[in-house]
């Protein structure tokens, strides 16, 4: 996928642990590990902005995107 | 609709019908037993279905008395966490969760008998193959045997209510 996120690498910086984040956010574990895994559809704005307030963060420092690398196609040339 | 269940329906009204207009006659015959096992079929539904144990009986093909409607999916999401999402889209479906195992990956739910419905079972299984699991959802009309798309409309529901939670 193309955005990354990089909700435990926050995490590692702040010293937190999920659960601690869950109760401060007020979000289920389970939906913040689903988020930290990539695996949910959409972030509401709501929660994006909750976990900025409690990390002391920017939303680029949790999301972040790469484009994929587009497949190499070989091709002969005469 | 499968054809066999219509004329399994049709069999069953006529089997009524012969129960209710032959009572004058005093013999204790065929249809009477006929009717006292169908009686006696629908008031072990209404207390069987709230045991996990019958589920074999409610899941299985042979048994046509109870219209089934079974479909499998792959989720990317591990066992630990699909389940949690599972209950969660359940409640919003408003079934009554009435057992979950984590560690086996099963749920149990059923929703309540009311005007408009006999109520329900669903039953889901979830089994993990190279780290995607595989969603088996088995919903179970216990007092029908003809289907009336119910069942379908239970699992589109259960559904757009599970992809609604993976919104976080």
């Amino acid at each position: 996928m193309a955005i990354i996120v990089n909700l435990d690498v926050m995490l590692a910086k702040r010293k937190m642990k999920l659960n601690e984040l869950s109760k401060e956010v007020g979000v289920s574990v389970v939906n913040l590990s689903i988020l930290k895994q990539g695996k949910g559809k959409a972030v509401r704005f709501s929660t994006l902005d909750a976990i900025c307030k409690v990390l002391d963060c920017q939303p680029g420092d949790i999301l972040e995107f790469k484009a994929d690398e587009p497949a190499k196609v070989s091709s002969k040339q005469d | 609709m499968k054809i066999s269940n219509v004329i399994f329906v049709m069999i069953l009204a006529l089997a009524v019908a012969f129960f209710l207009y032959a009572g004058d006659k005093n013999s204790f015959g065929f249809i009477h037993i006929f009717g006292l096992s169908m009686l006696f079929l629908m008031v072990f539904n209404l207390v069987g279905r709230k045991f996990k144990i019958l589920k074999p009986y409610y899941v299985s093909k042979l048994n046509p008395l109870s219209i089934k409607h079974k479909l499998t999916r792959d989720i990317d999401l591990p066992k630990e966490l699909l389940v949690p999402k599972i209950v969660e889209a359940l409640k919003v479906s408003k079934y009554n969760v009435e057992d979950v195992d984590i560690v086996k990956g099963e749920v149990f739910a059923m929703s309540s008998v009311g005007w408009n419905s006999w109520g329900q079972n669903v039953y889901i299984d979830i089994e993990e193959i190279n780290g995607i699991s595989r969603m088996h959802f088995c919903s179970v009309e216990v007092h029908m045997a003809v289907d009336w798309g119910k069942n379908k409309k239970t699992y589109n529901t259960f559904i757009e209510n599970f992809e609604a939670s993976l919104v976080i």
